[in-house]
């Protein structure tokens, strides 16, 4: 302060000799400040949406999907919550843009859409009208799956993984190979809707499990035909149902019969009831009308003769 | 900070059990009350992602900024749209990477223009990039800048890029409030 001081009572004698360097001590004249920046205005052109008539098309404005373009869309469009405040405009809202839109699928648009594609579509096969038929012309259905993501690449694991499903009766399976077809398949058989389902995924790709699963279906076929010379040691007990062909009882009412010298043939209707009444009792429950339709057969078979 | 607080919960776990063992013992009956050890992290969901407030109101914050986490889906979504974290989506890591990759990308690129923060949207194998620009840069510039990130990074993720762009001619346009 002292020294600024003095300088400024001494001005004269440094300004009139201006040999004199300035005192690196004084301190330096203030610049001037460095000018602003001006700021760039450029002609933006006002919004599209002012512009817009009202009998437009919109599927020019918006054909595909794209993201929220406030000046483009001629709607007031609120988005946003803050306390206090009102909702947020369209314009300089980043909410709007996060979310999809559907303003390319108004109904003329879809309209518009489904003509373009309605000339690869090709009519219905005739001969296919109802389920019924589907399923007699084409037996097997086979389920794959696809999956789609947001991502580079289409490959899924997930996508090898096959179904194949056919009704059990569609196959040409007698007594002793369905039971055992039915042994075979395990849980893969539905005994509710007589349903076979087999699912393969061993193989890496879809069609290599197709294959597989046609593979395995034929293998099982085959594989429940043939009789093992075990299953010859299945005895009556073991039966899943009764066999009256194969039973004692038609071996014993025959040879009955024989005895009391009695053609087997002329008794055929009534043979035929008792079978149908002995199979009744034993395969289903024994209860008071089953034990009577039995008694009823036996004594038509044994003693209308007599009577 | 987190383990300190972790240490603390320890000892005044300890502490309380120790009490009761000497409570139980004084009083001549056997514990029948264990306390359970948890290992959960903290969330901290009360002071997370908040911007800092200041006395006279003067820190400008977006809408994207105001509301924190676990407002989203509820009053703000997501930046990043994919299905990687759906359930059973595929790729999460590998999405999560490349989602960071390109924002750091955009923040260099458009260094200075980009208002709030980018979303990126992914459908199917496209990855589009939508977000508010500051308008000063002449419209060629802002269509060359657009056309090298789409180049480059559809180069670099191996997958088509599509950027859209929405321009503001004020720094703030995206500011709601001041805390």
């Amino acid at each position: 302060m002292n020294l600024s001081r003095f300088c400024v009572s001494n001005a004269a004698s440094f300004h009139e000799d201006e040999d004199y360097e300035r005192m690196p001590f004084l301190p330096q004249p203030k610049k001037p400040a460095r000018p602003k920046r001006a700021a760039i205005y450029r002609n933006v052109m006002p919004p599209r949406y002012l512009q817009m008539a009202t009998n437009q098309n919109w599927n020019d404005v918006w054909p595909a999907a794209k993201s929220f373009n406030p000046s483009s869309v001629p709607l007031p469009v609120f988005m946003g919550w803050l306390k206090g405040q009102p909702r947020l405009g369209k314009f300089n809202n980043p909410e709007l843009v996060k979310i999809p839109n559907f303003f390319h699928l108004t109904p003329p648009n879809i309209k518009k859409q489904c003509m373009a594609l309605k000339k690869f579509c090709s009519p219905w096969p005739e001969g296919l009208e109802t389920d019924e038929k589907i399923e007699k012309h084409f037996p097997v259905e086979i389920v794959t799956r696809d999956y789609c993501h947001a991502s580079p690449t289409i490959r899924d694991p997930r996508a090898r993984t096959i179904t194949m499903r056919f009704k059990l009766s569609q196959l040409e399976l007698d007594d002793h190979s369905r039971d055992k077809i039915i042994r075979l398949l395990g849980k893969r058989y539905n005994p509710l809707n007589d349903l076979v389902t087999i699912e393969t995924s061993s193989c890496p790709f879809k069609k290599q499990n197709i294959d597989y699963a046609f593979y395995l279906l034929t293998v099982v076929y085959y594989e429940s035909w043939k009789t093992e010379s075990w299953e010859e040691l299945k005895e009556p007990q073991d039966w899943e149902r009764f066999f009256f062909e194969k039973s004692s009882s038609r071996k014993k009412i025959l040879d009955f019969l024989k005895t009391v010298d009695i053609n087997a043939e002329t008794k055929k209707e009534d043979i035929k009831e008792y079978e149908e009444a002995i199979k009744d009792i034993v395969d289903n429950q024994e209860n008071d009308e089953t034990v009577d339709a039995y008694g009823r057969s036996v004594a038509k078979l044994l003693f209308s003769q007599v009577k | 900070m987190l383990l300190n607080s972790c240490v603390g919960r320890f000892v005044n776990l300890q502490l309380s059990v120790c009490s009761s063992i000497k409570g139980s013992l004084q009083s001549g009956s056997t514990i029948s009350w264990v306390r359970n050890f948890q290992t959960t992290s903290c969330l901290h969901k009360v002071v997370v992602a908040r911007p800092k407030k200041t006395k006279r109101r003067t820190n400008p914050v977006t809408y994207e900024e105001i509301h924190p986490p676990h407002f989203i889906a509820v009053r703000k979504g997501f930046n990043s749209l994919n299905t990687s974290n759906l359930l059973a989506g595929t790729r999460s890591g590998e999405t999560a990477i490349e989602d960071m990759f390109i924002r750091k990308f955009i923040e260099g690129t458009w260094h200075r223009l980009l208002l709030g923060k980018l979303i990126i949207k992914r459908r199917a194998n496209l990855i589009i990039l939508s977000g508010f620009f500051h308008q000063s840069l002449a419209p060629s510039k802002f269509y060359f800048l657009q056309g090298y990130t789409e180049e480059i990074l559809a180069y670099v993720l191996k997958c088509p890029v599509k950027m859209e762009i929405m321009t503001c001619s004020d720094r703030k346009a995206l500011v709601v409030t001041h805390v």
